[in-house]
């Protein structure tokens, strides 16, 4: 397989993931306020989003894969509102342990990522142009 | 003499298309008896089973089925493979017009 070639489908993968990665930082995003539905029951739980290095069998270049979308386990954010229909017993409601501000830290990196992959792509495919460009120059 | 292979090429690689494409691209891509047809014979295989996917991706992708990505990359690796045959090709012809044009 062609290096360039190689380059930009190892790329290719990088932004895959990445973008699996927008996926859920979306989602803590739009959950950032979900409670649970009884009283005293958990909020939406923020996910947490891992990769690992992928071994391609035959030219033993390492691409990027998904490797879980776990769960956080740190505390709720617990709120007084004897008011809320989620609120337990003594009025207190779990909010999920999502952080807006990490998760749009997180966002920009993801973005930066992204583009550094697309980036990546485009350069591969310049030089792969400019290559066969030289078949085309009058001799 | 390898030219007449070169002129004989033409003819054989514009049944090719109607062929069903090779199994996977790639497939073949450099072929051993190394007489010009064959080699563009394979070549214009090879673009178009990776033209065919592309197009496959494409149409995955815009039902949803396929990552954007994935089709994006299959289409320009895809660009990319035509543009290196037209390019070999004209080189081809471009010696074969030499030729004709040599004075005798």
């Amino acid at each position: 397989m062609d290096a360039l070639l190689s380059a930009s489908r190892i790329a290719q993968s990088g932004m895959s993931v990445q973008s699996e990665r927008l996926r859920v930082i979306a989602e803590n995003l739009a959950n950032a306020n979900s409670t649970g539905r009884s009283s005293g029951s958990d909020p939406y739980a923020r996910k947490v989003i891992s990769f690992r290095a992928e071994l391609e069998e035959q030219g033993g270049e390492s691409g990027i894969a998904l490797t879980d979308v776990g769960r956080d386990n740190s505390p709720f954010r617990v709120v007084h509102e004897p008011g809320h229909p989620a609120a337990d017993e003594n009025g207190y409601v779990k909010y999920p342990n999502v952080d807006p501000l990490i998760e749009l830290a997180d966002l920009r990196e993801a973005n930066r990522s992204y583009m550094a992959n697309l980036q990546m792509i485009k350069n591969a495919r310049e030089a792969v142009s400019a290559l066969i460009d030289l078949l085309r120059t009058p001799s | 003499m390898k030219i007449d292979a070169a002129f004989n090429a033409p003819s054989a690689a514009a049944l090719l298309p109607s062929k069903p494409p090779a199994g996977t691209a790639g497939a073949g891509a450099s072929a051993p008896d190394g007489s010009f047809g064959a080699v563009f014979a394979s070549m214009l295989q090879d673009v178009n089973a990776s033209l065919r996917s592309a197009e496959h991706l494409s149409i995955g992708a815009l039902t949803g089925d396929v990552p954007l990505q994935k089709a994006v990359e299959a289409v320009v690796s895809a660009e990319q493979k035509v543009q290196l045959t037209t390019a070999v090709r004209d080189k081809i012809v471009a010696a074969y017009l030499d030729l004709a044009r040599m004075q005798i």
